[in-house]
């Protein structure tokens, strides 16, 4: 026990280290929200251009889907920080937003492309011959069941999203892990700075899915029945 | 398609070409207190990252070590500091960089030993006062130091014990820091190695060089994973109480450097082709570098193949304690799969190498593949439930009524419906298994990003070993997505009838 007060007090109270944890949060929470959102857009584009063209622009998005989906994260940052954006001026912290949103997209451009596409062709036709539009047939009879399919994996990769934002202390933003490292540099304690981080990491993502399930439960026509 | 290729290399081209921002004044630095409103890019962890930090009103960016030239080449930072002897070794000229001022926390280097270890530590002292004394310590730092850049190091390196029962084996902690610890024709060498070889050999041990990040050392040691720091590390007062440090053996200082002030490199900008060229000299031909890449892409195969197949056989196990009627079973099942996906990769790895597994003198490699092979289990075991769940209650039945018994109908009804659900979403979740293992150079793995790591920051080249790189990842991933394309054409019944 007296350990773990030792801990405490060098590792957060000492010379007010809780600050650079706080600091860390604050930047994890501001690249993932960001990220997603613009993830989230950025892949809604990517999917309706992907369903709606045929000729060589489809086979681009194709391409960079797949570019996407197999290098490593860690690998893209680091290109767009030391080489791509080199010489933009945008800060580290944008810069890691870009690369996440970049890479995100892709993931949610096929989560909301299988989902659309697995909706039965027959919806479509009952919309139009119901009379309407081929938007509000999209809108009000295909997204409402297409999103019921998304919501579950569409939460799975965002936790994937705010756990991998673990990386962006490799270009010199602090977020959570770095501040975590920079407490651990000082104290030189293995233990302690870990386990906190793990804890705030799993309290976020379970914050995260909570309010996801929260979504869930609106948007699924089953459950508004009740 | 070839039109859009051509479209793409020309915008990388062109992002690649267009350089130049808006620097500031820098001619009136000329000394650590004068670094004040200017950035500063430091290693991690280093003694300039704790001294800078002291100091406040400083931008510390605290980086890799093989990055911090590159920040600042390119703007990142407005100085970086690195050891003076590597700067002078290093053709600032040719990049656009000077040195500005040198000296930096000028002081002395020793090894680290853990506390309870003062035994190796006096001998290790005592060794080096032997040497002192017959003047063997003043020809070795003589001929390294006249020693110049291609000049063959491997001829200093003397024969190390074998690993035999009855000799203790010294598992040291190191960080690549030319020319302290380098590699050379994918050997490990430099002033630091060579002297510890050395004292080896006379004392009669074995040595297992392991590379850290230099802030992971101290922890390392104290959690019993290496018993011995040689990574340049200065003597500092905040260090000395959770190490024990040998005599000095070595000088160090800091040089700070920034862009030369008409910031263009000197020397014409040779063509892309010729860039490429140099590049692929520099980084692969010379001192055999690529040899180090080709050993680092085997370990990356070796832990993506074991953790696959460790992630698939803890999955299925989690599955069915997942899966199961009993409250007292599926209930922490659930918890602890929760768990696992709620916190990332990393904080798992560095948590089963530092705390679990902290005293048992097991390899990176197999805590590697234990920490992959439970964190993805968790996330297999989810796709095998799913892919079990989507299977209708009513096939079970069937089974049934066939006659047939529950594990006939397990394996002939069931599984293969749910196999064709499961395995197209499990090779996206091993595509991302082989990307993820680029991180386990965290516990002193070397596998390819690592290895690349390693390359850059003796070239200090941000760009071709990055490239080459996420190729080979691009290459794993798709060889792995057809194997398991493959897999799933061949169980398919559609697909089989054909």
């Amino acid at each position: 026990m007296q350990g773990l007060s030792e801990s405490i007090y060098s590792n957060l109270l000492y010379e007010d280290r809780w600050l650079m944890m706080t600091d860390g949060l604050l930047n994890t929470i501001k690249v993932s929200l960001w990220s997603i959102l613009l993830a989230t857009l950025f892949g809604a584009i990517l999917c309706a251009i992907r369903m709606k063209t045929r000729n060589w622009v489809r086979g681009c998005v194709r391409l960079y889907v797949d570019l996407m989906r197999a290098i490593p994260l860690l690998v893209l940052l680091l290109l767009l920080f030391y080489v791509i954006l080199a010489d933009s001026l945008l800060s580290p912290l944008w810069i890691a937003i870009v690369c996440f949103t970049l890479y995100f997209s892709a993931y949610f451009c096929e989560i909301f492309r299988s989902a659309i596409e697995g909706v039965n062709r027959g919806q479509w036709e009952a919309g139009l011959a119901l009379g309407l539009n081929p938007r509000r047939t999209f809108m009000n009879v295909i997204m409402p069941q297409a999103l019921k399919k998304i919501i579950p994996v569409y939460k799975g990769q965002m936790i994937t999203l705010v756990k991998s934002t673990s990386i962006i202390g490799y270009v010199a933003v602090v977020d959570l892990t770095k501040a975590g490292d920079l407490i651990r540099s000082r104290t030189f304690d293995a233990f302690f700075p870990l386990l906190l981080v793990a804890a705030v990491y799993l309290l976020l993502t379970l914050l995260l899915g909570a309010l996801l399930d929260l979504i869930e439960r609106r948007i699924t026509p089953k459950s508004r029945k009740i | 398609m070839r039109k859009l290729r051509f479209i793409l290399i020309a915008a990388l081209l062109l992002l690649d070409s267009c350089s130049g921002r808006r620097a500031k004044d820098l001619s009136g630095v000329n000394g650590i207190e004068d670094l004040k409103g200017h950035s500063v890019a430091v290693s991690m962890g280093s003694s300039y990252d704790l001294m800078l930090s002291d100091i406040g009103g400083i931008d510390v960016i605290r980086i890799g070590l093989g990055e911090l030239l590159v920040a600042v080449e390119k703007g990142r930072a407005e100085f970086c500091i690195i050891d003076q002897y590597q700067a002078a070794m290093l053709n600032m000229e040719s990049r656009g960089l000077e040195i500005r001022f040198r000296n930096i926390l000028k002081g002395t280097a020793g090894a680290g030993f853990r506390k309870e270890d003062s035994l190796l530590c006096n001998q290790f002292n005592g060794y080096l006062n032997g040497i002192r004394g017959s003047g063997e310590y003043d020809r070795w730092l003589d001929e390294w130091k006249s020693a110049s850049d291609s000049m063959a190091y491997a001829s200093f390196q003397v024969p190390v014990h074998d690993k035999q029962p009855g000799v203790r084996a010294l598992h040291v902690g190191i960080t690549i820091n030319y020319p302290y610890l380098f590699l050379k024709d994918n050997r490990l060498t430099g002033i630091e190695v060579d002297l510890f070889n050395r004292f080896c050999e006379r004392m009669g041990y074995a040595v297992d060089y392991e590379i850290y990040d230099f802030s992971a050392l101290i922890p390392a040691l104290n959690s019993g994973k290496i018993d011995v720091i040689l990574s340049h590390m200065r003597m500092t007062e905040e260090r000395a109480r959770q190490v024990l440090f040998s005599d000095a053996y070595i000088e160090g200082g800091g040089a700070a450097v920034c862009r030369s002030a008409d910031g263009k490199a000197v020397g014409v900008r040779a063509g892309f082709l010729e860039r490429m060229k140099e590049s692929f000299r520099n980084n692969l031909v010379e001192e055999r570098r690529w040899k180090l890449m080709v050993d680092g892409l085997w370990v990356t195969i070796r832990i993506s193949i074991l953790s696959i197949l460790s992630a698939v056989m803890i999955g299925i196990a989690m599955c069915r304690l997942r899966m199961s009627r009993m409250r007292v079973v599926n209930l922490p099942a659930k918890i602890l799969i929760d768990i696992l996906r709620g916190i990332p990769l990393l904080v798992v790895l560095m948590l089963m190498f530092y705390v679990i597994f902290a005293s048992s003198r097991i390899t990176g490699t197999l805590v590697t593949v234990m920490s992959f092979g439970v964190y993805y289990g968790a996330y297999f075991s989810e796709v095998f439930r799913s892919g079990m769940m989507g299977v209708d209650r009513g096939q079970w039945e069937a089974g049934y009524a066939l006659g047939l018994r529950k594990i006939q109908t397990f394996y002939k009804v069931v599984l293969p419906q749910a196999l064709s659900r499961i395995i197209p979403v499990l090779k996206g979740e091993v595509i991302a298994l082989i990307k993820m293992t680029s991180v386990v150079g965290y516990v002193a793995v070397v596998d390819l990003t690592k290895a690349s790591d390693i390359i850059r920051s003796r070239t200090l080249d941000a760009f071709f070993p990055l490239i080459l790189v996420s190729a080979v990842y691009l290459l794993l991933s798709w060889l792995a997505g057809c194997g398991l394309g493959l897999m799933e054409h061949r169980i398919n019944p559609k697909s089989r009838k054909t």
